[in-house]
C-alpha cells in the first residue's frame, strides 16, 4: 500500500470529517508510547496501527452491546453462551440489526446499551433467514449515531477489514483486523474476511478503513441454514459478513414485522452436473409458485430477469440472494423445439407440509400387463366417480400410465381437491372420467380381494429360491435376524417387507413368526425380527445396522418397494420411528404399537416425491395413549396419512385381531 | 485442550516465518521492523519440556528467560510436574531446571536453572510495555511443538483485540485469575503456547501468553495473555523467596449474604433453565416496598451486572453484605427503572 495515502488516511482527512470531534479523537488516540518514535517519522506500522484506531472510532458508537435475559440453555449440542453480544445502529429512532445466532436461545427480553451508557429495552421486530440477520428497535431512543455504508461495489479483495464488536466490554469495542477475502461468497450473500470472526462480535459491523460499513458479522455455512451453522469456523480464518446496500428493500420489510425467507421456486431439477448440464424441471410441486405460474416438468430454464442462468450453479447465484415475495423471471425452453416461455414467479418461502392427492385405486400386483383396478377404496373419489374392478387405466392428465409407479408419479403432481381426468379401457372399450381428488385415507380397507389375478403360479416356480423360516446376519454387526419368506418367493411375486422391531428385553423371534406365518403368506410378505444388540435396549447407532438390513432383505427378496413397513412396539416403536423418518426414501409406513415418537427427533415435512404413511396402535391405557396421540398430531401436521386403531394389551403383542388390520393396511400401501 | 481442527491449521498457517516480513520493508527500509524485532525477542523465548506425553496432554510448553539471569517465567501446569524440567535455548543450548515457586491466582510459574556463565538475553521485566485495542502485537511460542533443537519458536502476528477483565473455564473449572488481559485476534493459544511472549511491535513484553481457556462470555477459545503489570510483583517475590499464597477466594465472600427474602421480594419460582427474575411479590413495610418495587418488575441488573435469570440474579444480590446497599435495574412496561434497596436490618441497627 502507498504510504502516502496511508498517511492521509491516518489524519482526519476522511469522509467523516464533517463530524467535529473526529480531529479531537486523533489525538486521543495515539498512544504515548508511539509519539516519540512516530511523530517525526511515523513507521508504516504505526501508520496501519493509527488507520485501523481511527477507523474504529468513526464507527463505534454505533456499535452497541446487547444483553439477554432468559430464553433457552443449549441450542443442540452448543450450549449458549451467557455473556452479551453486539448490534449495529441503522436509525437514529433506534432499529439495529444484529446477528441471528445472538438470539436463537429465544431470550425472553433484550436490552440494548446505548452509546450514553444507559441501558434501554428492545424488542426483536423480524428476523432475515435467509442471511440470518435479526432487527432490533429500542423502546424509545433519538438521535442515535448512524455509520456510513459503504457501497458493496466499492469493495475491493485484498482491502483492509475490521471486525468490530462490543462483548468484552460495555465501554469499548473489540477488534479484529484482516482483509476482505471475498465478494458474493454463499451464492452471492455474504462477503468472507480473515479478521477474526466469531460470538465476540456477531452480529457487529465489518468496516473498510475509513469506518464505512461494509456488512454485519454473521456465523454462516454453505452445508446447514441453523442458527448456529458456521459457529465452527470462529477460528479459522474464515469470517462472513452480510453487506447491507443489497437488502435495503429487505430491510424496510422487516420494519414492519415482516420475517424473511429465503425465495424458493418449488421445483425439483433433474440430476446434472452443476456446473455444466442445462437445468432441466424434473418435478413441479402442486402448491408452489413454480405451477401457479406454469412451469412444468421437462422444462430447460435458461434465465432468471434475463440473465442467462442456464447451469446450476448459475441459476443457484441468480436465486440465491432472493427473498420469498420477490417476483423474478424465470425463461424456460420447453418441447422439443426449444420453445421459449417467459414467466413471471412470485418466490415462495419454506415448502410446508405436502399433502398428497389420492384417487382411490388399489392396482392389480404385478402390473405387467398395465394398472388395472384391484378395488377401490370406500368413499373414495375413484368410487364415487364409478370407477370399478378390472378397469385398465391408460392415462392420468395425459400422461400415460405403464407402470404403478407412473401412476404414483403422475398425481404428486396434482393438488388435493383438482380435477383429474382419467382414461381407462372397460370391456375393450376406452372411458373417460374426471374424478376430484382427496387427501390420502387414513383408514384401512375392510377387505381386500386377493392380488394376483394373472400367471398361473405353478407356472414359473424357482425352487433354488429358499421360503419358510431363515437366519441372516451382515457380517460386519453383531446382531441376528429372524426371516419368514413367503411362499409366493419362489413363484417371483414381489413381496412385501415387514420390518419387525422388538420391544426391548422382549425377543421371541419364532413366536412372532407363528402369529406372522400365515399373515406372510396370505398377504405375501417377508417378516424380518432383528436382535437388538443389547436385548435390553435399542441404541440409536443401531439404525445404521437397520438401514443395512432392510437394504440387503430388499435386494435378495426382490421387495416391491411400495410397501416396505417398519413396525415396532415401545422402544422398538421409537426405533422404528427414528429409522422410517431417517430411511423415509426407502420406508413407505412406520407401525408403531404402544410406542410415542421420541421427543428428541424432529419431524421432516412430508414432501412430494416421499410417501410415508404411518399406522398407530394406540394402547387404552391412558397416560402412554396421551403421549402417543401429541406425537401422532405432529406426524399429521407433518403431511403424513395417520391412521390411528386402539389395541387393547398396552404391553403384550398384538392379538390376531389386531394383526390382520395391519397386513391389509401393508396391503394396500401401493394405491393412489 | 484447543481442539478445533480448524484452529490447530491456522495456528501453523499463521506462524510468520521471518520472510514473511520483508515485503513491509521494502517501502521503508530504514524504519524499525519486524524482522529485527523478531531477531531481537526469540533467543528471550525458551522451549520447555517435561512430564506429560500421556492421553494427549502435551509434554512441552513455552516460557520466557528473564532477569537476573537463571530464571524462567512460563505458566504452572503439569508439564512442571517433574524434578527437573529441560530448557531448550534458541541457539540449542539445554539446561536442566527446577522450579522455584508459583501462584495459583495467576497461574504463573518460576523456573531455575545455572547458566554456567554462559550469556542469556532476558526479559527485563520492569521495561515492559503496553498496547491497546487495535495496537499491533508478535506473539512468540512453542505452539504444538513445531520447534525442537535450536530452531527458534514461532512467531504469529495479529492485534489486540480486547483489554477486558478474564471471565474464563477450563472444563466446568473458572479460572482463578479475574484482572484485565490482552485478548489478541491471532490464534496464539495452542497447545504448549502458554508461557510464551507476546510483545509490541518494538520487542517490548506485553504479557504472558496464557494457558488455554474458553471465555465464559462467548463460550469459545481465547486466544489470550496476562500483562506484564498483573504478575511483575508475584515474579520478583517468588524470586527473592517472600512470595506467599493469596487469600482464597471464599475468604472475599460476605459473612452474611445479602438475600432477596432481606429485602422483601420474592421471585417467581425458578422453573426453567433460564428463568428471567420477575417479582413474584413484595412484602409489606420491606425495604422493596419502600424502594417502590412491583410485582412483576423484571430484575434486568444488580450493581450494573445483567442478571439474565433468577439464579444469576440471586448470586449477584448474594455478593452484598446483608448491610449491604444495593442498587437495581428493573424493567417495568417499556420503563427502565433504578433503585437503590438496603435491608431493613441495616436501618434497625
Amino acid at each position: 500500500m502507498n504510504l502516502r495515502r496511508l498517511s492521509l488516511l491516518a489524519s482526519p482527512l476522511r469522509r467523516r470529517c464533517d463530524l467535529p470531534w473526529v480531529g479531537l479523537l486523533i489525538g486521543m488516540i495515539v498512544s504515548p508510547g508511539y509519539v516519540a518514535l512516530s511523530d517525526s517519522d511515523p513507521s508504516l506500522v504505526t501508520l496501519e496501527e493509527r488507520a485501523v484506531k481511527n477507523a474504529v472510532e468513526v464507527v463505534a458508537d454505533s456499535v452497541v452491546q446487547v444483553s439477554t435475559i432468559g430464553g433457552h440453555e443449549k441450542l443442540g449440542r452448543h450450549v449458549v453462551a451467557s455473556g452479551p453480544t453486539t448490534g449495529l445502529i441503522i436509525s437514529s429512532d433506534g432499529f439495529i440489526l444484529s446477528s441471528a445466532f445472538n438470539f436463537a436461545a429465544e431470550p425472553s427480553s433484550i436490552f440494548v446499551r446505548l452509546p450514553s451508557g444507559k441501558q434501554v429495552a428492545a424488542d426483536l421486530v423480524a428476523t432475515d433467514y435467509s442471511r440470518m440477520l435479526v432487527l432490533l428497535k429500542t423502546r424509545g431512543a433519538t438521535d442515535l449515531p448512524v455509520p456510513d455504508w459503504s457501497e458493496n461495489t466499492e469493495v475491493e479483495v485484498g482491502a483492509w477489514a475490521i471486525a468490530v464488536g462490543r462483548a468484552f466490554r460495555a465501554d469499548r469495542p473489540n477488534v479484529t483486523v484482516g482483509i476482505v477475502g471475498a465478494r458474493n461468497r454463499l451464492f452471492g450473500k455474504v462477503l468472507q474476511t480473515d479478521a477474526a470472526v466469531s460470538p465476540a462480535n456477531y452480529g457487529g459491523p465489518l468496516i473498510d478503513i475509513y469506518g464505512r460499513v461494509l456488512g454485519i458479522l454473521v456465523p454462516m455455512s454453505p452445508q446447514s441454514t441453523s442458527q448456529a451453522a458456521g459457529l465452527q469456523w470462529y477460528d479459522s480464518g474464515v469470517g462472513f459478513a452480510v453487506p447491507l446496500a443489497p437488502i435495503t428493500e429487505c430491510i424496510e420489510r422487516m420494519k414492519l414485522g415482516e420475517d424473511q425467507q429465503p425465495g424458493r421456486l418449488g421445483v425439483g431439477l433433474t440430476k446434472a452436473n452443476p456446473f455444466e448440464d442445462p437445468v432441466t424441471v424434473a418435478t413441479v410441486r402442486a402448491d408452489s409458485p413454480a405451477a401457479g405460474a406454469g412451469l412444468l416438468p421437462g422444462d430447460r430454464i435458461v434465465e432468471v430477469d434475463h440473465q442467462p442462468a442456464a447451469t446450476f450453479t448459475s441459476l443457484r447465484y441468480a436465486l440465491g440472494p432472493r427473498y420469498a415475495g420477490e417476483t423474478v423471471v424465470i425463461t424456460v425452453l420447453r418441447g422439443e423445439h426449444d420453445q421459449r416461455v417467459e414467466t413471471e414467479v412470485t418466490l415462495a418461502g419454506p415448502p410446508g407440509a405436502y399433502r398428497h392427492a389420492f384417487l382411490g385405486v388399489l392396482p392389480v400386483r404385478p402390473a405387467e400387463a398395465g394398472v388395472v383396478v384391484r378395488a377401490t377404496h370406500k368413499d373414495s373419489p375413484a368410487e364415487k366417480a364409478g370407477l370399478l374392478p378390472g378397469d385398465h387405466i391408460l392415462k392420468v392428465n395425459g400422461a400415460e400410465i405403464k407402470t404403478i409407479d407412473a401412476a404414483i408419479e403422475a398425481m404428486n403432481g396434482v393438488p388435493v381437491g383438482a380435477e383429474v381426468v382419467c382414461e381407462f379401457e372397460r370391456e375393450a372399450a376406452a372411458r373417460t372420467l374426471t374424478v376430484t381428488t382427496a387427501g390420502l385415507p387414513t383408514d384401512v380397507p375392510t377387505t381386500l380381494p386377493p392380488t394376483t389375478t394373472s400367471a398361473a403360479p405353478e407356472a414359473a416356480v424357482d425352487s433354488s429360491k429358499k421360503y419358510g423360516r431363515d437366519q441372516l446376519k451382515l457380517p460386519q454387526f453383531p446382531n441376528d435376524c429372524a426371516l419368514y419368506v413367503p411362499k409366493a418367493y419362489q413363484h417371483g411375486i414381489q413381496p412385501g417387507l415387514l420390518l419387525w422391531l422388538h420391544a426391548p428385553g422382549d425377543y421371541d423371534a419364532e413366536a412372532r413368526i407363528d402369529a406372522w406365518g400365515p399373515l406372510c403368506e396370505q398377504y405375501n410378505l417377508v417378516f424380518a425380527g432383528p436382535a437388538a444388540e443389547k436385548d435390553d435396549r435399542w441404541q440409536r447407532s443401531e439404525v445404521e445396522y437397520l438401514g443395512q438390513l432392510m437394504v440387503s432383505l430388499i435386494q435378495k427378496y426382490h421387495v416391491d418397494p411400495r410397501r416396505v413397513v417398519v413396525h415396532g412396539r415401545q422402544g422398538g416403536g421409537q426405533m422404528a420411528c427414528l429409522l422410517g423418518l431417517a430411511g423415509r426414501n426407502v420406508v413407505r409406513g412406520i407401525s408403531l404399537a404402544a410406542a410415542p415418537v421420541p421427543r428428541q427427533i424432529q419431524v421432516p415435512h412430508a414432501e412430494p416425491s416421499v410417501r410415508l404413511a404411518i399406522f398407530a396402535g394406540v394402547p387404552v391405557e391412558q397416560s402412554l395413549a396421551m403421549q402417543m396421540r401429541e406425537g401422532l398430531r405432529e406426524l399429521s401436521s407433518a403431511g403424513y396419512p395417520v391412521t390411528v386403531v386402539v389395541i387393547g394389551a398396552e404391553l403384550g403383542q398384538l392379538t390376531a385381531n389386531e394383526r390382520e388390520p395391519l397386513a391389509r393396511w401393508i396391503d394396500s400401501l401401493d394405491h393412489f | 485442550m484447543n481442539c478445533e481442527f480448524s484452529s490447530m491449521l491456522r495456528g501453523v498457517g499463521l506462524v510468520l516465518a521471518s520472510l514473511a516480513v520483508p515485503s513491509l520493508l521494502a517501502a521503508a527500509p530504514n524504519e524499525g521492523n519486524f524482522v529485527q524485532v523478531v531477531r531481537q525477542v526469540q533467543p528471550k523465548v525458551v522451549k520447555i519440556f517435561g512430564a506429560g506425553g500421556l492421553r494427549g496432554l502435551e509434554a512441552y510448553q513455552s516460557g520466557i528467560l528473564i532477569e537476573p539471569p537463571g530464571y524462567v517465567l512460563t505458566v504452572s501446569s503439569y508439564v512442571l510436574d517433574a524434578d527437573e524440567v529441560t530448557l531448550v535455548l534458541d541457539d540449542g543450548r539445554r539446561f536442566d531446571a527446577s522450579p522455584v515457586g508459583s501462584d495459583p491466582v495467576t497461574e504463573i510459574a518460576i523456573l531455575r536453572f545455572d547458566p554456567r556463565e554462559e550469556p542469556v538475553p532476558m526479559f527485563d521485566l520492569s521495561q515492559s510495555g503496553s498496547s491497546d485495542v487495535g495496537g499491533r502485537v508478535l506473539a512468540f511460542n512453542n505452539l504444538f511443538g513445531i520447534a525442537t533443537g535450536n530452531e527458534s519458536v514461532s512467531v504469529l502476528h495479529g492485534t489486540v483485540a480486547a483489554v477486558a477483565p478474564l471471565a474464563a473455564r477450563r472444563g466446568a473449572a473458572n479460572v482463578r485469575y479475574r484482572g484485565d488481559v490482552y485478548v489478541v485476534d491471532a490464534v496464539t493459544n495452542n497447545p504448549g503456547a502458554a508461557g510464551g511472549a507476546l510483545t509490541d511491535v518494538h520487542g517490548r513484553l506485553l504479557g504472558l501468553i496464557g494457558k488455554e481457556a474458553r471465555s465464559q462470555l462467548t463460550n469459545t477459545w481465547l486466544n489470550f495473555a496476562l500483562p506484564v503489570d498483573a504478575f511483575a510483583n508475584v515474579v520478583e517475590d517468588i524470586v527473592a523467596g517472600r512470595h506467599q499464597l493469596p487469600p482464597l477466594d471464599e475468604l472475599n465472600r460476605p459473612n452474611r449474604p445479602l438475600a432477596c427474602g432481606d429485602l422483601g421480594m420474592i421471585l417467581v419460582p425458578d422453573v426453567v433453565a433460564r428463568t428471567p427474575a420477575y417479582v413474584d411479590r413484595v412484602l409489606p413495610d420491606s425495604a422493596a416496598a419502600r424502594g417502590g418495587i412491583q410485582v412483576d418488575d423484571l430484575i434486568v441488573m444488580v450493581d450494573g451486572n445483567f442478571a439474565g435469570s433468577c439464579s444469576e440474579c440471586e448470586a449477584l444480590i448474594a455478593r452484598n453484605e446483608i448491610s449491604d446497599q444495593v442498587k437495581l435495574t428493573l424493567l417495568r412496561g417499556d420503563e427502565v427503572v433504578e433503585v437503590v434497596l438496603q435491608s431493613q436490618e441495616q436501618v434497625e441497627e
